[in-house]
């Protein structure tokens, strides 16, 4: 109900935020669950199309850590599906973007590569 | 010096050439992935010059012909917008509505998705509130 020169406190009543609140706690811990069983399994484009699904979706900032994690697999992967045209894209628009955001950002305040020495394997630090 | 070239070269792509050396896909999910992925290009990145100058010919020609509608707005959006340059909450109320859509899509994920952006539309509302009123 907007009526002029009112400007009402909030889209929604205080108590119905709140249940909203409580419910999306709830999804969100069943989101992470989700991710965390993608990041267990071995399907290497499972877990980049569920990073791809949450950073379309807007809710990857929830996840940043395990995100992380997701990414670092797939850049192991040195293969990364690469006899596949869509997962190559896929898997560049994945690694130029977080790339882009690194570069772009304060190292303090992200998780950031710290080395790319010997083995290969890419660490992760907050 | 690490940069973003010697992470991500740009010459997965090329085994992918055709006769012509032109890269390309019939799939038209992939024609879009590969047209969004070529626009993180950096200077002198030649290959993937030509994948967003190719393909993005094909993609116009592509909405004169019979498309889905989903697709249709998909290509249309890639068009006007490539991917990485939109507004990121724009595109996530946009993207809500194109995963309902979808056969593969995850009930949970869609859910949280939904109300965590009800829930930050009411905070953004608030915080207007306050700087306007």
């Amino acid at each position: 109900m907007l009526v002029a020169g009112y400007f009402p406190l909030s889209i929604y009543y205080p108590l119905q935020l709140f249940s909203m609140k409580k419910k999306a706690q709830i999804k969100k811990e069943e989101v992470r669950q989700i991710i965390l069983e993608t990041l267990a399994s071995s399907n290497l484009v499972e877990k980049m199309e569920l990073v791809d699904t949450l950073q379309r979706i807007g809710v990857d900032y929830h996840y940043k850590k395990e995100i992380n994690d997701l990414l670092c697999y797939v850049y192991n992967d040195k293969d990364g599906g690469s006899s596949n045209l869509y997962i190559t894209s896929l898997r560049f628009y994945l690694l130029r973007s977080l790339f882009r955001y690194i570069r772009s950002s304060t190292t303090s305040s992200i998780c950031f590569l710290s080395s790319i020495f010997g083995d290969g394997k890419v660490c992760w630090l907050k | 010096m690490m940069n973003e070239c010697s992470i991500t070269c740009a010459d997965v792509f090329e085994k992918f050439r055709d006769e012509q050396g032109n890269i390309t896909s019939d799939d038209i999910s992939c024609l879009l992935m590969l047209y969004d992925a070529a626009h993180l290009r950096t200077h002198g990145e030649d290959i993937l010059d030509n994948i967003i100058t190719f393909n993005k010919s094909r993609l116009q020609s592509l909405l004169l012909g019979n498309l889905e509608p989903q697709l249709q707005e998909e290509v249309q959006c890639s068009l006007e917008t490539p991917r990485f340059r939109r507004v990121k909450r724009v595109e996530a109320r946009r993207y809500i509505s194109v995963y309902e859509k979808k056969a593969t899509r995850d009930g949970t994920i869609l859910e949280f998705a939904k109300l965590d952006y009800n829930i930050l539309q009411a905070i953004y509302c608030d915080e207007l509130k306050e700087l306007t009123v």
